[in-house]
């Protein structure tokens, strides 16, 4: 079920494209990652959905309702946390929880909720939150974004300033929370956590919108490869093209995919007396990925 | 707007420490009281033991900082993406500043009431004291006019916030406002001078409203070029026009 449509949504800053027609759904229980590299429009698009930037032309639903920069009943079902944490510096963690908590008449259990974001440590404890580290701020904004229980929460580089731990445990938060049914639309640039977490992609770039697909999908762009060092280079290239695979030398490596399966390549070239002497699986990058489809993207720009 | 006024109020005493700010405003008129035996005759009284000055200051303060300090945090972001509209929300900060003024006021009434049983046990309220009145007249009058001044400078100040987001400016020309009457009442007589029609100029009907309760309605008709009923209602004009500004800055600002 879709909670939130994002339909040709454009913004301008005066003569600059912030947004153009910009078009995208998040599903109930769907953790939707919104990658692009600086200046794309990610954090553009979830200040438009989060009532905090006009628009001008297009519509925002969620749940049914609009979204506008004057209309924010809906809002009552969004958690966010957008660019930086919101601190108030003389308050405490659980202070700010309270302080946000009275937005609703149903919060999340408090005590279960510091629990899960970990600030219910010592580190925390009365201290004000102008003492935090940045890890701790992220980690108290995580919280101050799911106090109110909500059906979609935003989330804008999350993982910043998280130690690794920190990251594995938000990862499976969010996870648990989505097979509750919230949907989560996340940006972040450190895609290697975003891949292992979202369930759909959608590649911004230039204020415009250049996929939407579910990872797998996505993935299917970046096929697998395999790389190969053996005792005569030329003529595993040669091999390859004749087969009709796509392959590329990289220093003394060679880089072959298009196959069917790897056995398939090993004994091709155990036909032509060469010495396969490593052989490494390169599977599916999203950095790579997206690499790749921001250059092509630029190209045809 | 409940809700809203129940988070304001719970910032505004986590944050900001209002109830040090209250506890102040009782402690000013009791040491001014207490340090200088001149200052315990019925114009310190009725003048609050010159608290007037205080809630002045602290008002201004807090008004800059009641919207300034949102955009400093960055907490205005999640203030702004609820279901809340930015109508309700601005108008909270407005009753949230209103009602700190009054909670102000009163607590520098109850240091001055404290002072003047400790310190001028034989002052009698009742006795005339000003042309406005006996002890308890003149008191309301100057806790009045203080109100009426406030509410226009926390207007400008309100406006000056929104346009510029950072409370220094804002709260440097509150402080201005309030110091620098003498000074703004020179520019003032200056500029009618040159043009009889600048005296609709905003510092003009300010000095106008400063002086209620200080002159009779004449001697202030001779200062500010217009009778105290027009100033009067000059004043609330200009204080609709500078609210209003603040507000459409508020509403149509992107964060």
């Amino acid at each position: 079920m879709t909670l939130l449509e994002v339909k040709n949504i454009d913004k301008h800053f005066g003569k600059k494209i912030g947004l153009s027609q910009v078009s995208f759904n998040v599903a109930a229980g769907h953790i939707v990652g919104l990658i692009g590299p600086n200046g794309a429009g990610k954090s553009t698009a979830m200040r438009a959905i989060t009532g905090l930037m006009s628009y001008s032309a297009g519509t925002i639903t969620l749940d049914g309702q609009p979204v506008t920069f004057s209309d924010h009943q809906a809002l009552d079902k969004v958690g966010n946390l957008i660019e930086y944490p919101s601190i108030y510096p003389n308050l405490t963690a659980f202070e700010h929880l309270k302080l946000y908590a009275m937005d609703t008449k149903t919060p999340a259990d408090f005590k279960d909720l510091m629990h899960r974001t970990q600030i219910d440590g010592d580190n925390f404890g009365k201290r004000k939150a102008k003492h935090f580290s940045l890890g701790m701020k992220q980690r108290l904004g995580i919280a101050i974004s799911l106090i109110r229980q909500p059906k979609l929460v935003i989330l804008d580089e999350p993982m910043n300033g998280l130690d690794p731990q920190s990251v594995h445990d938000l990862r499976n938060l969010i996870r648990n929370l989505a097979n509750d049914g919230v949907a989560f639309l996340i940006s972040s640039h450190l895609l290697d956590e975003l891949q292992k977490l979202v369930d759909d992609v959608v590649i911004i770039n230039h204020g415009k919108i250049i996929e939407t697909a579910t990872i797998t999908e996505f993935f299917s762009h970046d096929k697998i490869r395999w790389v190969f060092e053996t005792s005569d280079n030329e003529a595993t290239v040669k091999l390859a093209q004749a087969h009709g695979w796509a392959v590329t030398t990289e220093d003394d490596h060679v880089q072959i995919s298009g196959a069917e399966n790897l056995q398939e390549v090993i004994t091709a070239i155990n036909t032509i007396d060469v010495q396969i002497k490593t052989v490494n699986t390169v599977t599916g990058n999203l950095e790579k990925s997206l690499l790749d489809m921001l250059a092509t993207d630029d190209k045809g720009a | 707007m409940l809700t809203l006024m129940k988070q304001e109020y719970y910032k505004v005493f986590k944050q900001n420490r209002i109830h040090i700010w209250l506890g102040l405003g009782v402690l000013f008129p009791l040491i001014i009281m207490g340090l200088f035996k001149s200052q315990r005759g019925a114009g310190t009284i009725v003048d609050l033991g010159h608290g007037t000055f205080y809630v002045y200051m602290a008002g201004i303060i807090i008004t800059a900082l009641s919207v300034s300090q949102e955009f400093g945090f960055g907490t205005i972001r999640p203030l702004l993406s609820r279901r809340f509209s930015r109508g309700m929300i601005f108008t909270s900060k407005l009753l949230l500043n209103f009602s700190i003024y009054i909670a102000l006021f009163l607590s520098v009434f109850i240091g001055t009431m404290i002072g003047q049983l400790i310190f001028a046990p034989n002052f009698d309220f009742s006795e005339r004291v000003s042309y406005a009145g006996n002890g308890w007249q003149t008191i309301g009058i100057t806790v009045l006019g203080t109100l009426l001044q406030m509410i226009f400078v926390a207007a400008l100040v309100l406006l000056i916030t929104n346009l510029v987001k950072s409370s220094g400016a804002a709260i440097g020309l509150g402080v201005v406002m309030i110091v620098g009457t003498p000074i703004l009442s020179s520019i003032s007589m200056m500029l009618i001078q040159m043009a009889p029609i600048l005296k609709w100029n905003p510092f003009n009907i300010f000095i106008g409203i400063s002086m209620y309760g200080q002159l009779a309605p004449s001697g202030i008709k001779s200062i500010v070029h217009m009778s105290q009923g027009t100033v009067f209602i000059a004043y609330i004009v200009y204080i609709l026009v500078m609210y209003a500004v603040a507000y459409l800055i508020f509403k149509k600002r992107s964060v």
